[in-house]
């Protein structure tokens, strides 16, 4: 269905939009106009685009609803999400769609069930009468405007205030928060009066919070008697329509009112409330006898309807009533008790408060709970009623699941079924791979075989053909000649005979078929039996889950209100309601629970990630439907994923994530396929896995970059087609399993460029700007080659300008970390402009797409390189490549420089190259020109130099290309760590003194036209060999010596800085390397901190380029010097401020005891997180491990050495297989180098630190545990480089809880997990560069 | 010696800058440089001019390219010796990072409308550069045009 609107259009217009709506929902917007109204609608435009087109049609912003527009015959149902939309526009758009000749009814439908019809306010439902039909409004409708209006900016106002009370847990403030709701209902649906009185009540609610006293009884007293004088002027009304003993209770709970006025405002406050209650009640009754007078009776008594008609009464009595009595009454709200029951529990309660207890301890019986734990739930009854009740639920629910034994020899036992379960399950896998593996085999044997039964019947056939054809080419052998007739007869016999050959071929080839056939049925056979074993161990397994699981969710919820976050007094501090919100979940699913419970403890705003728990564990439950109720199919675990990861975005982005998320979900386009394969399952082999998510994420920055650019080369990011990719990027479930916030966040990032007043007229000029390179450049190849993979065309595609500006884009959308083959040397200085200053890295990607070529500071230009690695987002990338490429040059430079000195500017005797000048002669060392070419000829001296250059290769390397490992360098991993330059002759590295000779001593024979042997060549070999000589290329690097086969260690950090910058940058240090002994890390910690905030004065922008030199531990890097983090640390007196902000929290949490519950959560939770992913074997010690579990209190650091202790089966286990897939392939590496390889008998010397390795594992993911429970104050120095599109690592100093230390650590953002960094890290010397 | 051209070398001062020793005496640019060798001017001997400039400018980051054939050859023989399947690294110089250049462009040093015109490669990276010099001028490098 193609667009369709209905301003401006004819009936048969409206007719069709009827028809259409019909058949399928349609967004809509619809606007007043001068005319009427203007209404636009689409199936697949958002209503943001159509409010465009609406308000481009004379379309009036101010009195609009929007939403999704249904119909039936002759009648709009639209259905919107706003609460306040103008009362009028449906009778407006009545009037309107009569005026153009259709009849046609509007219904407009709000939030909470309200209907808005096009009758209301119509004075008798008779349009033509109100003599409004101009569609002006009438002087009552703008009254009413206007009041809605001021009403509006009152409540507005107050929603602040409510939310701060109700945050800081002040009784009655969620009672406030549910009256705010209700008088933006009334608001919405036109209920002004009641409205009115709601805010009326809602203000003077806080400002009775407002006061430390709490209620202020005068105004109380009178707002009471207020309330009260309304109700029984129409109480004459009212009671006249009810039986004789209602009216009686009516009567006294009147006159109770009337005596406790003066005595008691509580008790005057409940009989209100009741009367109120009653009052409403007998309403209903008579509604359903006498639905017209319950009308006129309702209007008189304010419009009370049920669900808001008492909010009044609430919200009053609870600023009046006792706390007891609140949470008493927030409790059975949130039980689900109607009304009634609710009044004469709590009557029955106040006579007698035992009750009360015994109501609460038989729910807690009732929801069977262990009687180990039920103290721990009457606690939070006692604190948090709301999330009591929603606990209970949730205990209910759990229970219909089945058993839910929680003690430890039930749960354990349950873990070991659901292992041997899970071995069981993997040992069938394994099988049905092997026949899977065979069928395959024998799959291919058969078509081979088949292949040559064809083959072996065309070979009949043409020897049948030659037969007939010989035959034929004689009809009369008898005619021939003797010799023809022999001839003929030999002829036709060897052709007999070869047809007899392959006939005999074609039925051997028929019986091979006939066997691989029978092989093929075989393995099939096989393979069949194989998937129903594994199927059957599969069915075992999820059966063993599923009864695991309600003792696991009744144990997370009970340590969780126990113990854990949403237990009285956790921190981060929660509400109530936000509390319930958090434990609803455990009702639908444990593990999501657990998960949301991490986001939340590392969110910003942790009670809005909880108020939202509620909202994403109803849409893992029912799938993630549409608003038809269709949901996706996915398994537990990526609906567990998906439900997180949009927690996670919005921990990030804020409320207003959940609220897109809502939309999206609402629209159904959930369900349709992911185009970048985000939905693909995560592959075992590493470097293919990180190849397949690349690919998805280019994906999806070419998605957005092009539904952002529009035809004319501008960027619109408000489009419908930009909010539509940008909504999959944050709601969709292949955006959400493969998971990239960083990435997302840099779209919005490059949105905001966009936006901003203040750079968007330059980005889109930028932007504008960009083009193909001329036909006719240098290095177009290299830019159409890069904007090609940017942007997804095939490498011959015809590009456009519009390629070009899409690559931008995309780069743009890329975070620029340091990638898996990186180097932080070149990485480091690009990243820092890309994140502070983002026009200047638009505008490098820009220069790159147009022309094929970086320019570097001095002026050279350097083709932009194209060789990278494969999958990630070529543009981007090339400019970092080819920024290291000129830093490279650059520093080649240097060290050529260096080794120039070396080798030639020693003075004496035997020390330098140019004493061959005396072995070869004057003549032969020095230049000549070539009479004919005029050329300079080089004599020996240039030669030998000429060949220094050409032959030796400066190279970075960063590092062997597997794991670390005790004898290896660090730079593989794409971390350099251990990197350094090296001399390479003839494609290798000079790694000691005597390659060095040997490559210089070849160059000079060469050179000098001599060789060894000879005197002159002798003499060389002798010079080059020589000490002297040796002892003058040292001494030519000063106290430090010059050592060109172990040149020192780093990169090019600040030649890259030097290609992007100019000047002569230089690194100096802020503090020096550790000395001997070295100081405690600790101590350490504190030298480094320190230093770089007290060098952070001088340091520019939001990131300053550092860099540390140390064993294992070079790397070039940012500082943070603006990171609001280090604040709290800043001059003056920063050792104070260390002591007092850092140090002397984080000691107090380290001397804290950990209680034994909690403490056995933990030490289980590490175990069991540890466990995933982790061989059969490695499963079953820590099984083993997880049976010996705290069971008192502790300090963390005990708590660490507990686990440190009962998992040392484990460590040496998992040491001792890393070691032996280490060593191995250490060795093919360091004889792929020409190094000598490590002998056998060594291997086992490092089995210790493999140990320490993995354990540094262990201490690292319980590490992040005491982080995130503790949360100690923490300040971020640096940005690491390491990260990518999923997440980014700073540098941290922070006090550790389980050592007692100032620590640095690694942070990973935006988890939160926190892992220790050595010590050799703070023992480097740290520098800065300026 | 060639007619008029006095011996020239290739050299560095104690600061690291590029010199050329005319005869005996150093010349630290090219207005020196043609000062003491005055033939340095004469078309004859461009390609001479070529080396002292590129020296002065530069020194041995690039180095003139004399024989473009040779050049040729050379570089399409080590960019086919390099491993095709390595992978690519910041900073790591191969002549497979970059297409081909156009080597029926590359010329022996010569003079054009005035400009004196040369190629040079560049000594780390091992990719040719197409040099204008114009009187009076520093000399321009611009990489040469490449071929995916």
């Amino acid at each position: 269905m193609a667009d369709t609107k209905a301003a401006g259009m004819t009936a048969k217009d409206v007719e069709d939009l009827l028809l259409a709506a019909k058949k399928a929902d349609h967004n809509f917007v619809m606007m007043r106009t001068k005319e009427g109204v203007v209404l636009e609608a689409s199936k697949v435009k958002s209503c943001e685009g159509l409010v465009t087109a609406c308000k481009a049609k004379g379309g009036q912003a101010a009195m609009m609803v929007q939403g999704i527009l249904r119909a039936e015959p002759k009648l709009f149902h639209m259905h919107t999400e706003a609460e306040d939309v103008p009362r009028a526009l449906p009778r407006l758009a009545k009037r309107f769609f009569k005026s153009i000749g259709v009849k046609a009814k509007v219904l407009v439908h709000l939030p909470g069930g309200i209907t808005l019809d096009d009758e209301d306010e119509s004075e008798g439902g008779d349009e033509a009468a109100t003599g409004a039909d101009d569609g002006a409004l009438s002087p009552e409708e703008a009254a009413a405007e206007a009041q809605k209006a001021e009403l509006t900016e009152r409540l507005k106002a107050m929603v602040p205030q409510v939310r701060a009370a109700s945050e800081q847990g002040l009784a009655g403030a969620d009672k406030l928060g549910e009256a705010a709701k209700a008088a933006g209902t009334e608001l919405a649906g036109g209920g002004l009066e009641q409205a009115a009185k709601l805010i009326d009540a809602i203000e003077a609610g806080l400002a009775k919070l407002a006061g430390a006293a709490g209620v202020d009884p005068a105004a109380l007293k009178e707002k009471l008697l207020q309330e009260y004088n309304d109700l029984k002027a129409k109480l004459p009304a009212l009671a006249g329509q009810v039986a004789g003993p209602m009216k009686a209770k009516l009567d006294a709970l009147a006159k109770m009112f009337e005596t406790e006025i003066e005595r008691d405002l509580k008790k005057a406050s409940q009989a209100l409330s009741l009367l109120k209650q009653l009052a409403a009640a007998e309403l209903a009754k008579i509604g359903q006898a006498v639905g017209e007078i319950a009308g006129r009776i309702g209007d008189a008594i304010g419009g009370v309807v049920e669900g808001v008609r008492n909010v009044v009464g609430d919200a009053v009595e609870s600023v009046t009533t006792g706390k007891e009595e609140q949470d008493e009454l927030a409790m059975l709200r949130a039980l689900g008790v109607p009304r009634e029951e609710r009044a004469s529990l709590l009557a029955e309660w106040k006579a007698d408060p035992a009750k009360a207890r015994a109501y609460e301890a038989k729910l807690i019986e009732d929801a069977k709970v262990p009687e180990d734990r039920r103290a721990d739930l009457t606690k939070l009854r006692e604190t948090d009623p709301v999330a009591f009740a929603e606990a209970i639920r949730a205990l209910r629910e759990i229970g219909a699941k089945g058993n839910a034994d929680t003690s430890p020899a039930a749960m354990q036992a349950a873990l070991e079924k659901a292992e041997a379960a899970r071995l069981e399950m993997e040992q069938r896998a394994g099988e049905l791979a092997v026949e899977q593996a065979a069928l395959n085999e024998a799959r291919d044997k058969s078509a081979e075989a088949a292949a040559a039964t064809a083959a072996a019947k065309s070979g009949v056939a043409a020897a049948d053909r030659a037969v007939a054809d010989l035959a034929a080419s004689v009809p009369d052998p008898a005619a021939l000649t003797p010799e023809d007739r022999a001839a003929f007869d030999a002829q036709m016999q060897a052709l007999e005979a070869a047809r007899e050959a392959a006939r005999k071929a074609l039925a051997d080839a028929e019986a091979a078929e006939a066997a691989a056939r029978a092989e093929q049925a075989d393995r099939q056979n096989d393979t069949d039996q194989a998937a129903a074993a594994h199927g059957a161990a599969k069915g075992t397994f999820d059966a063993a889950q599923a009864e695991a699981e309600p003792a696991e969710a009744m144990k997370g919820l009970l340590d969780a209100v126990s113990f854990g976050p949403l237990s009285p007094g956790a921190k981060p501090a929660l509400s109530d309601d936000e509390k319930a919100q958090m434990i609803g979940l455990f009702g639908k699913d444990a593990r999501l629970a657990s998960d949301a419970m991490e986001v939340m403890r590392g969110a910003e705003d942790p009670g809005m990630v909880a108020r939202n728990a509620g909202f994403i564990g109803s849409k893992f439950a029912d799938g993630f439907a549409d608003k038809d109720g269709n949901g996706l199919a996915l398994s537990d675990d990526d609906r567990r994923t998906m439900a997180t990861n949009a927690l996670k975005s919005g921990a990030q982005r804020g409320e207003e994530y959940f609220r897109g998320f809502d939309e999206y979900l609402q629209s159904g386009k959930q369900l349709q396929p992911d185009p970048h394969g985000g939905m693909a399952d995560p592959l075992d082999d590493e470097d293919a896995e990180t190849q397949r998510r690349n690919a998805v994420f280019l994906g999806r920055s070419q998605a957005m970059a092009g539904a952002a650019l529009k035809d004319d080369g501008s960027v619109d990011f408000g489009s419908p087609g930009a909010k539509d990719a940008m909504d999959h990027m944050l709601f969709h479930p292949g955006s959400l399993k493969t998971y990239a916030p960083q990435m997302t966040e840099k779209m919005e990032q490059t949105k905001a460029l966009f936006t901003d007043p203040a750079t968007a007229a330059q980005a889109q000029q930028r932007i504008k700007d960009t083009g193909l390179p001329p036909d006719d450049a240098a290095h177009g190849a290299a830019a159409r080659t890069l904007i090609a993979g940017t942007v997804g065309a095939p490498d011959n595609a015809d590009l456009t300008d519009n390629d070009a500006r899409a690559a931008v884009l995309g780069a743009m959308m890329t975070p620029l970390s340091q990638g898996p083959v990186g180097s932080c040397f070149s990485t480091a200085p690009v990243r820092a402009i890309r994140e502070t200053d983002p026009m200047r890295a638009m505008d490098e990607y820009a220069k790159i797409a147009s022309t094929g070529e970086f320019v570097a500071a001095d002026g050279i230009a350097y083709p932009a390189n194209t060789k990278l690695p494969e999958g990630e987002n070529p543009l981007m990338r090339s400019f970092e490549y080819s920024v290291a490429t000129a830093a490279a040059d650059e520093r080649s430079s240097r060290e050529r420089s260096n080794l120039r000195s070396g080798l030639w500017d020693a003075n004496g005797p035997g020390r330098s190259l140019n004493d061959v000048r005396g072995i070869v002669g004057d003549a032969a060392w020095n230049d000549s020109n070539d009479p004919a070419t005029g050329a300079i000829v080089p004599g020996v001296r240039q030669k030998l130099r000429s060949a220094v250059n050409s032959k030796l290769k400066f190279e970075y390397n960063a590092g062997p290309p597997v794991g670390a490992g005790p004898a290896g360098g660090g730079g593989g991993d794409g971390r350099s760590t251990d990197g350094r330059y090296e001399i390479l002759y003839n494609g290798a590295a000079l790694r000691d003194q005597a390659a060095f000779v040997d490559a210089i001593t070849a160059i000079a024979l060469e050179a000098s036209g001599f060789a060894a042997g000879s005197v002159e060549g002798d003499a060389i070999v002798a010079l080059v060999s020589g000490q002297d000589f040796i002892d003058s290329v040292v001494a030519a690097g000063g106290p430090d010596g010059y050592l060109p086969w172990e040149l020192e260690e780093g990169g090019f950090e600040t030649q890259t800085l030097k290609a992007l910058n100019g000047g002569n940058p230089a690194e100096t240090p802020m503090i020096a390397a550790a000395g001997t002994p070295p100081p405690t890390m600790a101590a350490r910690s504190e030298a480094v901190l320190s230093a770089i905030i007290a060098n952070q004065g001088a340091m520019n922008g939001d990131m300053h380029q550092i860099g540390t030199t140390g064993d294992n531990a070079m790397h070039a890097f940012n500082a943070l010097p603006n990171h609001p983090s280090a604040d709290k640390i800043k001059p003056p007196d920063t050792a104070g401020k260390i002591q007092s902000e850092l140090k002397d929290p984080g000691a107090a949490i380290a001397a804290s005891k950990i209680p034994a519950d909690k403490a056995a959560r933990m030490f289980r939770d590490q175990l069991k997180d540890f466990m995933r992913g982790k061989p059969a074997d490695d499963r079953a010690l820590i099984m083993e491990a997880m049976k010996r579990a705290p069971d008192a209190e502790m300090t963390p650091a005990e708590l660490k050495q507990r686990v440190a202790d009962e998992m040392a089966a484990w460590r040496t286990q998992s040491a001792q297989r890393a070691l032996d897939a280490w060593f191995p392939e250490r060795n093919a590496y360091l004889a792929s180098q020409g190094l000598p390889v490590m002998p056998a008998n060594t291997k086992q010397g490092y089995l210790n630190w493999f140990e320490t390795e993995e354990q540094k594992k262990l201490d690292a993911s319980l590490d992040t545990q005491l982080m995130r429970e503790f949360k100690p104050p923490e300040v971020v120095i640096a940005d690491t480089n390491w990260g990518g599109s999923e997440n980014q690592i700073y540098f941290v100093v922070v006090f550790d809880p389980s050592t007692g230390n100032l620590t640095m650590w690694e942070k990973t953002m935006p988890d939160g997990t926190m892992k220790p960094l050595g010590k050799n890290w703070a023992d480097s010397m740290w520098g800065v560069t300026n | 010696m060639a007619d008029g051209m006095p011996p020239i070398n290739f050299d560095y001062a104690t600061d690291g800058a590029p010199v050329v020793i005319v005869a005996e005496a150093p010349a630290k640019n090219l207005d020196e440089a043609l000062r003491l060798a005055p033939a340095l001017g004469d078309p004859k001997w461009t390609a001479a001019y070529a080396q002292v400039a590129n020296h002065l400018a530069h020194g041995d980051r690039f180095s003139v390219i004399l024989d473009p054939e040779a050049f040729r050859t050379g570089y399409l023989a080590q960019r086919e010796a390099e491993d095709p399947a390595e992978a690519p690294a910041p900073g790591r110089i191969r002549l497979r990072n970059y297409g081909i250049p156009a080597f029926d462009t590359i010329a022996r040093p010569g003079m054009e409308g005035g400009s004196l015109v040369f190629f040079a490669v560049n000594t780390s990276l091992g990719i040719p550069y197409r040099v204008t010099m114009a009187p009076g001028a520093a000399p321009v490098y611009r990489p040469v045009a490449m071929t995916n």
